[in-house]
């Protein structure tokens, strides 16, 4: 459950971080239904939120998966980062 | 008060960050590292460790015929309850605290004399500077809190660029890095401060508990953590073997076990025995309690719920040790102990290159940041180094290994203070590696009595990120 939680979360994350703003043209093509994007993105979170729930209760949960949801930010920002830089852009 | 809000709230931000990111630069790298306290603590005592199964009643019982023999005169007695492998500790007062580490025969086993993790403990929340230091890491806390809210004021696009980061691109960079280890982990920020001045509450407003309980500040948590007491008889008693007391314990428990057991006026006809549970995963840092008669193995009294200001203190306080999830917990906070550090040094140094960009001279306040930011994590490295490399027998054997430490941070503060600028970065962060390398090599010498176990894996990782590091910086020949 603990890897799923965090696999749910890492890729809610990373999917909000693909329609930024910023990190959008470096995915697609033309403009895509970003509102799409985005609510499939905290859906899976909050499925990653709602699989650390078992395992832990509630209280420790809900803390576990908000320190899962930075170190799932940080991932995704430096991932962002490197794309940008293997693609040439900067 | 002129212009906007932003405008406002950058010297507030810039000024909180400079002064008191030294403080909590130092807070934040000794709190990320003690949470692994327990690993390191088995760590830096090597000689505790006794190997795989040996049952705990065993270990236990051993422990309780060793201070009936060794301690008849005491009050009261304390038995650590060990995990997986490591050696019993027994505590009683004769004049002075007596601890003995006990192998599962009831042998006294010699164990190093080491500042153990308590030195990082106690630099962490005072500072080592006694009650001043206390106040200045809650000072610190509280404008931290201050830092935080100014910083979000400050960010124009924080929901928008909250995964932006373009690295080469000097202060541009420094800033992403400043806002991503800051944004993303806000939460975290926001808890540990809070929770840290939440810990030291009783201390910093002390108003309302003088209000309510006069002179006598030890009433309020004695109503707030209820004992069961008896006065002694005056009657000597064979007492009752700990086993069957331990067994109830474990089944009442679970998972978290036996972590203490406390035995009250041993030897007496009117003896008491409490045992807590372990450590495990849960938000509040409240033990619970049965307590048994020590003559009979009858249950007297349980402690099993808590409530009112004492518990909220508790869930907050436990919140800030983050001791759930297994290790789980330990493992992220330690994740966002790290951004944290990172947090404060990238707003440290972001400070220098702007001011440079605009044609200031900085040069001590970057050496001064190099200092701080290499030092503190050199004390640290120089205190596990220390831990390993001086004799075990060494008198005053815990006072040396911090001059230990104390040298090595010396040597990092002599580097970022007289080392060309375009190699200091590279070289603190090289001393750092060297450090943590050379204590885990010593750690896993062929003379060393310990394997490899979680907290060597710890210090493996932590060499390896700063020889990263160190090269890195090296060869970018970084002079901010």
């Amino acid at each position: 459950m603990m890897i799923l939680s965090f696999a749910l979360t890492l890729a809610g994350v990373t999917v909000m971080a693909m329609v930024a703003p910023r990190h959008v043209s470096d995915w697609f093509q033309g403009p895509p239904p970003i509102s799409l994007f985005r609510l499939a993105g905290l859906a899976s979170m909050a499925f990653g939120l709602m699989a650390s729930v078992p395992d832990w209760g509630l209280a420790c949960g809900l803390v576990l998966w908000t320190g899962q949801l930075s170190v799932a930010g940080v991932m995704s920002a430096s991932f962002m980062s490197l794309r940008r830089r293997f693609k040439g852009r900067t | 008060m002129t212009g906007t809000l932003r405008q406002v709230m950058a010297p507030v931000h810039t000024w909180i960050g400079l002064i008191f990111g030294w403080v909590l630069y130092v807070i934040a790298v000794t709190g990320t590292a003690i949470v692994f306290r327990t690993e390191m603590d088995a760590w830096m005592r090597p000689e505790t460790r006794i190997g795989e199964g040996v049952p705990t009643e065993r270990a236990l019982a051993a422990a309780h015929t060793y201070l009936k023999r060794h301690a008849s005169l005491s009050e009261s007695w304390e038995i650590v309850v060990p995990t997986e492998g490591r050696a019993v500790l027994v505590r009683w007062f004769d004049g002075r605290l007596i601890e003995r580490w006990l192998d599962p025969r009831g042998e006294v086993l010699f164990v190093r004399e080491t500042a153990g993790s308590q030195f990082i403990v106690d630099l962490h929340y005072t500072l080592h500077a006694g009650a001043f230091g206390l106040w200045l890491v809650a000072l610190a806390g509280a404008l931290m809190l201050i830092a935080l809210v100014t910083g979000i004021i400050l960010h124009k696009r924080i929901l928008a660029d909250i995964f932006l980061f373009r690295p080469g691109k000097g202060q541009r960079s420094w800033l992403d890095g400043h806002n991503v280890a800051g944004v993303l982990t806000l939460p975290f920020q926001f808890m540990i401060a809070a929770s840290g001045l939440v810990f030291s509450l009783t201390t910093l407003m002390p108003a309302p508990l003088q209000a309510l309980y006069r002179e006598d500040e030890g009433a309020y948590f004695e109503e707030s953590i209820p004992h069961f007491e008896r006065e002694p008889s005056g009657q000597y008693a064979a007492p009752a073997a700990l086993a069957p007391m331990w067994r109830r314990a474990v089944d009442t428990y679970g998972e978290a076990g036996v972590g203490l057991i406390v035995v009250h006026d041993p030897l007496d006809a009117a003896s008491t025995i409490d045992l807590y549970d372990g450590p495990h995963s849960r938000l509040s840092l409240m033990s619970n309690r049965l307590t048994f008669d020590g003559m009979t193995g009858a249950e007297l009294d349980r402690q099993i719920k808590y409530g009112g200001a004492y518990g909220f203190q508790s869930v907050l306080s436990g919140l800030h040790f983050g001791n759930l999830g297994d290790r789980l917990g330990a493992w992220l906070y330690f994740a966002s102990g790290l951004a944290t550090a990172i947090l404060i040094a990238t707003g440290l140094i972001l400070w220098t290159v702007k001011r440079e960009a605009r044609g200031q001279a900085v040069g001590r306040v970057v050496r001064m940041n190099a200092a701080l930011i290499w030092g503190a994590p050199a004390v640290l490295g120089g205190l596990f180094l220390a831990n390993r490399l001086l004799p075990v027998t060494l008198q005053n054997r815990a006072a040396a290994e911090v001059s230990v430490a104390l040298i090595a941070a010396g040597v990092a503060v002599a580097i970022a203070l007289f080392r060309p600028r375009s190699t200091l970065w590279g070289e603190g962060a090289a001393l750092n590696a060297l450090l943590l390398i050379a204590a885990l090599g010593l750690a896993q010498s062929p003379f060393a009595v310990a394997g490899f176990g979680a907290f060597d894996a710890v210090l493996a990782v932590g060499g390896l990120l700063f020889a990263g590091l160190g090269a890195y910086l090296r060869l970018q020949g970084r002079t901010t």
